[in-house]
């Protein structure tokens, strides 16, 4: 399922950089809460960006999604800099209960992006019975976001963004308010979905396990201000197993690493 | 069913009880003429509805009411809209607004009379104003009230601002502008009949006025009930009608 063969920079075959960030810094008032972020993302990859709380998580992603103007630095999508949110880049909220439109329908809330890119009317039912399938939801179309539970309308949330059909997935802790079997589900479900597209992902969470357990790569944040800690390479075998692959001694060595550059603060 | 007659019915005990006790009273003389009695109202009533006056009043003050909630509710409307969404107008527009909004709407009708004449112009523009104010409040406040995430996503999606305001911010506001158009509704009925009262002979208002002057305090509570039966009409349709339309916030 989610086999992707990824073409390592160090070997040059095929690496384009999607999104470049390039010097980030964020300031509020006299608070600086990002200094100088730098690092590019590459087409294809899944990172994961870690961090505890404070460290400017969700604001280095805003920045990324073009919700947030950084101080300076800047944020650039292929060749133009990113100063508005791109067609091309898709946001997942942590908080679905409010990113949903309660008045409208599962079916409703995603064709809200298929009415954002001016898709005909006709073709909406086709594209929208596609996405729930490829979510689960294929039982829920009729239903109004209240009536479902948290992980149900997380994947509508999902289903919305893959209706952009981005290249680029931006998710802020998406599946942080859900418990852990169904974050479980999701996590494989998302890597499904991230292995069958050419879709590239950016992963937002404050579980360190979860960061492993998605990524092709690890950046860490550091708090006060926000700042890159470590950036690490995963090397673990896909498809990821949430037994195999947490026992896995290469995941518990990273483990490792980040308790202890996120417990040295 | 049998609930809902039971209700009905447990509903109906005072009202009945308080007739019962007038007709008695009235019967024995205990209370002054003016006062008519329940038959006698019944009786009036009765002819009202089959001479078919009583439906062209009804009608006269139904369509004169109705016009001007509409006119002021869609006027209300836009403004809330404008005054929700830019805070510049809020700042500029608001303080007027609320002193204007002190002002009895009944209170303009002398100055209404002189510049607009007797007829239904006049009570149809005295409704507009006075549903004017509870709309544009509750529209403003419901366009404030939004989920700053929810205009996030619009923009994340890359609505334009008209399609914002279609898409996002009036489906969002909804609610709170059918809560104010209800609320509007009921003034709307108080000022058409404060109206036809005083300045525009016709409607319910008129017969009220009319029978009581010539003596008939029969007729006037007849139509006074008539009154309370259209106005708790409007009322349950107007809830029924929020209840359908938003049935996805109780989903």
């Amino acid at each position: 399922m989610q086999q992707k063969t990824l073409f390592d920079t160090a070997h040059g075959v095929l690496s384009h950089t999607v999104l470049d960030v390039r010097n980030v810094g964020v300031t509020y008032g006299s608070r600086e809460v990002m200094h100088d972020v730098t690092f590019s993302v590459t087409q294809g990859d899944f990172i994961t960006i870690v961090g505890p709380s404070g460290c400017g998580k969700t604001t280095l992603l805003r920045a990324m999604a073009g919700l947030t103007t950084p101080t300076t630095g800047s944020v650039r999508f292929k060749d133009g800099a990113i100063g508005e949110p791109h067609a091309e880049v898709a946001v997942v909220f942590q908080d679905y209960n409010r990113a949903l439109l309660p008045w409208r329908t599962v079916s409703g809330n995603i064709a809200l992006a298929l009415e954002a890119r001016r898709i005909p009317r006709a073709e909406h039912a086709g594209r929208i019975a596609a996405l729930l399938a490829r979510v689960g939801l294929a039982s829920y179309a009729d239903h109004f976001p209240k009536a479902l539970s948290g992980g149900l309308q997380q994947r509508v949330q999902i289903a919305r963004a893959l209706a952009q059909e981005p290249e680029v997935l931006l998710m802020d802790e998406p599946f942080g308010a859900l418990d852990a079997m169904t974050r479980q589900r999701l996590q494989d479900e998302i890597l499904a979905i991230w292995g069958s597209t050419p879709t590239t992902v950016v992963f937002i969470t404050h579980d360190l396990e979860e960061a492993i357990y998605l990524g092709n790569r690890i950046i860490v944040l550091e708090a006060n201000p926000g700042r890159i800690g470590a950036d690490i390479r995963v090397d673990l075998p896909r498809p990821r197993n949430q037994l195999a692959t947490r026992e896995d001694e290469r995941f518990l060595a990273i483990r490792h690493r980040l308790f202890g550059l996120l417990s040295s603060e | 069913m049998n609930a809902r007659l039971a209700a009905i019915a447990r509903a109906a005990v005072l009202p009945l009880a308080i007739f019962a006790v007038w007709e008695v009273l009235a019967r024995a003389h205990a209370l002054p003429d003016s006062l008519s009695r329940p038959s006698a109202i019944a009786g009036a009533l009765g002819g009202e509805l089959l001479d078919g006056s009583l439906f062209a009043m009804a009608g006269q003050t139904l369509v004169a009411a109705t016009a001007g909630w509409l006119l002021g509710g869609a006027l209300a409307i836009a403004l809330g809209i404008a005054i929700g969404t830019i805070p510049l107008l809020r700042i500029t527009v608001g303080p007027a607004l609320e002193l204007m909004r002190s002002v009895p709407p009944v209170a303009l009708i002398p100055i209404a009379l002189l510049a607009f004449g007797l007829g239904p112009k006049l009570e149809i523009l005295m409704v507009a104003f006075a549903v004017f104010w509870p709309v544009v409040i509750f529209t403003a406040g419901g366009v404030r009230a939004i989920d700053p995430r929810m205009l996030e996503v619009a923009r994340a999606l890359r609505f334009s601002p008209l399609e914002r305001a279609l898409r996002f911010v009036l489906p969002a506001a909804a609610q709170r502008i059918a809560v104010g158009l209800r609320v509007g509704a009921g003034i709307a009925l108080v000022v058409a009949v404060t109206t036809e009262i005083i300045a525009n002979p016709s409607g319910i208002g008129y017969g009220i006025a009319f029978s009581a002057t010539t003596l008939r305090p029969d007729q006037t509570f007849a139509d006074l009930l008539a009154l309370a039966v259209v106005g708790f009409a409007i009322n349950a349709l107007l809830v029924g009608g929020e209840r359908r339309l938003f049935a996805w916030a109780n989903a």
